[in-house]
């Protein structure tokens, strides 16, 4: 999506104040530090937010699947379910485009044939004002994945810097439109263009490609994946800092039961009661990761269920890179 | 000291003394990785820099690399990796004679910010112990023996309770309980973990505020007499909670009440995996 020139400009002042100003009404999750470290999380003070940043630790996905959700309640003979907790609405400030590209890949399931009704209820009740990304990491490839680092799907503000104190708003839906109308400076020619030019100097700044074989079921079977699965550890960090992983367990606590994130790189994962486990190995489960992401879902869902946001090869404990993975099967992985 | 671990693992790989060899390698991305070779010409993968930090042990317990059916296993260790490779042998988890062991001396592993890792700035084991290894490779450095530096432990307990809790709650809400802690330690290799149990349940498996500070407490109670501070577990954590700090605070109460120190020895068992009629009992109260 490119801009017109009915995009507004503010200073970071205003833009400050008119969050200020419906503090009171909603609750804002942002950027915020914590330990040295970065975290989408729902903040008291506005001015804790963080503006500039490479990407957070954490996903956003969380605030619209949770890691652990009360479903229901047993209490005697009576069950009383649980809704989301919406008194307020939610504003989410500065996600990543890819990350909230990646709530629109979540949407076609939670939303699609089989609707999560607490999962839409989290997501109407939620203004999206992602944050253009002028700096990409480097490990991100989400231009060679559909994405951009100035993207606008999913949103409903879209938000650039343009220097250090002037912001450029894009508002795409009328959620957005409603909390920014009449305000701001309509963006001149100048503006325009500069903002076209940052876009395309991120764009060149993204080094990495993934190449995804269209003909990826044909490696099914080759030893490629225990080769380069060996160094898993089977942890669950790939999978729980993803922004498209979305695989979860149901189980019993006390009373309640609860749905909770869960792994397909954990022994347990498959296991059934009789202790039978359809996924033995690591590389059975590993392989699973990749195949669920790029054949399964894009065959249910016409996309890839990954965004190119790169945690998952930053944070690996042992340093496993999807990129290099995915791109060689043809290569190596062929039977 | 490159040429000297590529020469070592082609010799051992081509000789058949050994089936496999753990080392360290890159990816396409620079970052440094754990490499299993298997034939002499992949050898010209491995490398030796400061990114080496991965403690190779870990993997003599995984049960997806069974290699060792094939012949014994050829090992790149650090004096501190060593460690946990006595506690390892002293648990009876490897048998000696299947593995090859290669010792490097190491001045200090750093973090991908280019500091080095808080277990390098006391470490007490540059040059690994040249009696458990088959080789050891590079120049011997000062022993800069710190052991005693209980220093970051202190300053957390300098803190008032109140304001201890607050730290440590705000560490364990954010853990995702992905386990990564517990899956890179060379020492949690139980066939079925206690929070994987379902029957009865123990540990709950969702992440909220009580089911893990209970992970973490069983976590620090089951590595207590027996974790070398190898810090791996710290710095797998994805969310940055200190893990080490609590193992460290377990290492001295077990230091102060039984003189024993893991790792120090591949045959003296942990304190309280054993019963002597000696054993100390002045700090029950």
């Amino acid at each position: 999506m490119s801009l017109s020139m009915d995009e507004t400009v503010f200073g970071k002042k205003e833009l400050l104040q008119i969050l200020k100003s419906v503090s009171d009404r909603c609750v804002i999750i942002g950027p915020v530090m914590e330990d040295e470290k970065l975290y989408f999380r729902p903040v008291d003070c506005i001015d804790d937010i963080v503006w500039e940043f490479d990407n957070t630790v954490n996903s956003i996905k969380e605030f619209f699947f949770p890691q652990r959700q009360a479903l229901y309640e047993l209490k005697q003979d009576k069950i009383r379910t649980f809704e989301p907790d919406i008194e307020k609405k939610r504003i989410l400030l500065f996600p990543r485009p890819c990350d909230v590209r990646a709530v629109t890949i979540l949407d076609k399931l939670f939303m699609g044939d089989y609707e999560d009704r607490a999962y839409r209820t989290l997501r109407e009740n939620t203004v999206i004002m992602g944050l253009s990304c002028r700096n990409p990491g480097p490990r991100c490839f989400c231009l060679s994945i559909g994405g951009n680092p100035f993207g606008m799907e999913g949103m409903d503000v879209s938000i650039t810097a343009l220097e250090n104190d002037k912001y450029i708003l894009n508002t795409v839906t009328d959620r957005g439109k409603v909390i920014f109308e009449g305000k701001g400076k309509r963006a001149d020619k100048e503006e325009v263009q500069r903002f076209e030019r940052l876009k395309k100097q991120a764009e060149e700044s993204i080094k990495r490609e993934i190449h995804i074989p269209k003909d990826l079921l044909k490696a099914f079977e080759s030893d490629y994946w225990k080769e380069v699965s060996e160094a898993c550890l089977k942890c669950g960090v790939c999978t729980y800092l993803c922004p498209t992983c979305h695989c979860f367990d149901i189980v019993d606590e006390r009373f309640y039961r609860i749905r909770c994130w869960d792994t397909c790189s954990s022994d347990a994962f498959t296991r059934m009661a009789s202790g039978e486990d359809s996924r033995k190995n690591k590389f059975k489960r590993y392989r699973q990761r990749i195949y669920h992401k790029f054949s399964y879902y894009k065959e249910n869902f016409e996309e890839y269920a990954c965004v190119g946001c790169g945690r998952c090869a930053q944070y690996c404990p042992v340093k496993t890179d999807i990129v290099e993975i995915v791109s060689t099967v043809n290569e190596k992985g062929t039977p | 000291m490159i040429g000297k671990i590529k020469k070592t693992a082609k010799q051992i790989l081509g000789d058949g003394t050994v089936s496999l060899f753990l080392g360290y390698g890159k990816n396409s991305l620079g970052d440094t990785v754990p490499v299993f070779i298997k034939q002499e010409k992949d050898v010209e993968k491995l490398v030796w820099d400061e990114s080496c930090y991965y403690n190779l042990t870990r993997y003599f317990t995984d049960k997806d690399i069974n290699q060792f059916e094939e012949g014994p296993i050829g090992v790149l260790v650090k004096g501190c990796d060593q460690k946990s490779l006595k506690v390892l042998l002293s648990e009876k988890q490897v048998k000696r004679d299947r593995i090859r062991i290669v010792g490097l001396v190491c001045s200090g592993m750093k973090n991908e910010k280019g500091d080095f890792f808080t277990k390098c700035e006391t470490c007490d084991s540059n040059n690994p112990d040249g009696e458990l290894c088959d080789v050891v490779i590079g120049q011997k450095v000062e022993r800069k023996n710190r052991e005693d530096d209980f220093s970051d432990i202190e300053k957390i307990e300098a803190l008032d309770p109140a304001q201890r809790q607050e730290l440590w709650s705000r560490y364990f809400d954010r853990c995702l309980r992905c386990y990564a802690c517990r899956n890179i330690c060379p020492l949690c290799y139980c066939n079925e973990c206690i929070v994987e149990q379902n029957d009865p349940g123990w540990v709950r498996p969702s992440a909220s505020k009580e089911n893990n500070l209970y992970f973490h407490i069983i976590r620090a109670y089951h590595l207590t007499g027996r974790c070398t501070g190898c810090g791996e577990c710290e710095r797998a954590c994805p969310v940055g909670i200190p893990l080490r700090k609590i193992n460290r605070r377990m290492i001295r109460a077990v230091r102060d009440s039984f003189d024993f120190i893991a790792g120090r020895d591949a045959e003296t068992k942990s304190p309280l995996a054993c019963f002597r009629q000696d054993d100390r009992e002045d700090f029950i109260k």
